[in-house]
């Protein structure tokens, strides 16, 4: 990410590096990872956001302890409030997120979320508790299970939109950039509102 | 000399429309009586030959016509419209039909992706994205969005679901190796036109080999072969009647050369019949049938029609062809 700022938050013991870009309101983003190449499109968000890529440990204890010890951490730094996306295995932490402090948590959104998310019954139980708009975004080449996780998403959050990225396997950001921002970028801003659509289908004015 | 493509509608015939109209009603009354296990429709622009530029149209006709047939829309093209119409109206004439319908996704000819302004260097990528998006419409339990490369919905929701679970059958084109190989890897049904018999082969082995590596093996059901036919009391009848004309498949043959020209890769197809694929009396017919079958083949979608035919006598093929061929060639 160009001109990035770095820091380092507190959470649950663990020392949590971030980078941040660009400015408006903040977007937190849980990557998945090496080779899901989110970057670009986490640059991509910083030209109309303050974005926000928390490097993460593997292991971060439980969810919810990790979700509201970061919330103290992101008002030191001047992050009230926030939209949070979570990349594959990161979409452990932005869903609860969601899920445990749902007063700062503006939008969610889940990319190529893991099978194993939507398996987990503490999670699974709380899904309906989720008030966020939220966007799960799913490749249709991935065949990792996410599909399922979306299904399984789409049908439990109640203000949950399922989108299929044409030709996208699981590191649908690096497959299909743009198809990949455009949504996310309107979601963002629009929530449940970007199926509205503005644009103009005048052809000769 | 067939008129050139698009054909001025100054020299369509208002009555002789009404009387095709009319006639096809009976020959889909006689294929149902018969015994035919389908009779089909497909889509054409602009053109006298076949007057059905919207086949849902017709197929939603059909299911009033015919009471026990399937009813095959064979040729929606998908670059011309909207999938999710598409999924949505072969839905409704499913619920109508009660579960009779069956499919098969088209990109049309050169001069069909001309008739609403689209790009012929795309139609064969569109075509392709358009199935995938008729299928998820189909089975996705839960409104979705899809973000494709040629078409974009925020919120996808079909009603009414098919009657057939999860879908009617689908067939997907397969007369050149890059569609086979696709048709192949979404487990569709294959559906050669108008190629000859070595062509048909080699897209059947074609077919078997690129399944195979998805993981699954269609059989002869799954291969529908798209032809002409002539059924005559015998061989001899069938050649006087069938070879004062050839069948002339490209309607663009006449297009302006610039437009040609204009088309490259996807230039007016030029494709001239010499006879009918099946032309004969009965027995050398189910010969005939027997090579398909040899083939791999094992539907056949079948056009009783041919140039200089008068229209009693496509009456009369269809006959003899359920009477003295359809009982010799069932268990092929």
């Amino acid at each position: 990410m160009s001109s990035a700022r770095t820091g380092v938050l507190e959470c649950n013991g663990l020392p949590i590096p971030y980078s941040e870009s660009g400015e408006g309101q903040p977007v937190i983003i849980f990557p998945a990872g090496e080779g899901m190449l989110f970057d670009d499109l986490a640059a991509a968000l910083a030209t109309h956001h303050r974005v926000l890529v928390l490097d993460v440990p593997a292991s971060t204890g439980k969810p919810q302890d990790f979700a509201e010890k970061l919330v103290p951490e992101l008002a030191r730094i001047g992050v009230g409030s926030f939209s949070v996306i979570g990349v594959s295995r990161g979409a452990t932490l932005a869903l609860a997120q969601a899920m445990y402090t749902p007063e700062q948590v503006q939008r969610l959104i889940l990319v190529s979320p893991l099978r194993a998310l939507a398996q987990n019954q503490e999670l699974e139980s709380r899904l309906s508790d989720i008030k966020a708009p939220t966007l799960v975004l799913v490749g249709t080449l991935d065949r990792s299970g996410s599909r399922e996780a979306g299904r399984t998403f789409r049908e439990k959050i109640p203000t949950c939109h399922l989108l299929l990225v044409y030709e996208a396997g699981h590191a649908i950001a690096a497959d299909r950039h743009d198809a990949c921002l455009s949504p996310i970028g309107e979601f963002l801003e629009q929530g449940e509102g970007f199926i509205v659509f503005h644009d103009s289908q005048m052809i000769r004015p | 000399m067939l008129p050139a493509w698009p054909t001025p509608p100054v020299l369509c015939d208002r009555e002789a429309v009404q009387v095709t109209m009319r006639r096809a009603n009976e020959q889909l009354r006689l294929a149902d009586e018969l015994g035919f296990d389908w009779v089909s429709v497909s889509e054409h622009h602009y053109s006298p030959r076949i007057l059905a530029p919207s086949p849902m149209i017709y197929a939603g006709a059909m299911t009033e016509i015919i009471k026990r047939a399937k009813i095959a829309v064979l040729g929606p093209l998908l670059p011309l419209s909207n999938p999710v119409r598409v999924a949505e109206e072969l839905a409704m004439l499913d619920a109508m039909s009660n579960g009779r319908i069956m499919a098969l996704f088209l990109r049309g000819t050169a001069n069909e992706i001309l008739t609403y302004r689209n790009n012929p260097d795309e139609a064969r990528a569109m075509t392709q994205e358009g199935i995938d998006l008729i299928l998820h419409a189909w089975t996705e339990p839960h409104p979705f969005g899809w973000e494709g490369r040629y078409f974009n919905y925020r919120t996808v929701s079909v009603w009414p679901r098919t009657v057939q679970d999860p879908h009617p059958p689908v067939f997907s084109s397969g007369n050149s190796p890059e569609s086979v190989q696709f048709c192949a890897s979404r487990r569709l049904n294959l559906a050669l036109s108008f190629i000859l018999l070595p062509d048909i082969k080699q897209r059947v082995v074609l077919y078997k080999e690129e399944a195979a590596k998805e993981g699954w093996s269609p059989t002869a059901d799954n291969v529908m072969y798209r032809f002409f036919a002539y059924v005559a009391e015998s061989d001899e009848v069938a050649e006087r009647h069938t070879s004062r004309f050839k069948m002339h498949m490209g309607l663009a043959r006449h297009m302006s050369p610039a437009v040609t020209q204009a088309l490259r890769e996807s230039p007016p197809e030029k494709l001239e019949l010499e006879r009918p694929f099946l032309c004969g009396g009965p027995e050398t017919v189910i010969e005939q049938i027997g090579a398909l079958r040899e083939a791999g083949v094992g539907a056949m979608d079948i056009a009783f029609l041919w140039p200089g035919l008068s229209y009693e006598q496509q009456l009369e093929s269809m006959q003899r062809f359920a009477s003295d061929v359809v009982p010799q060639v069932r268990n092929l």
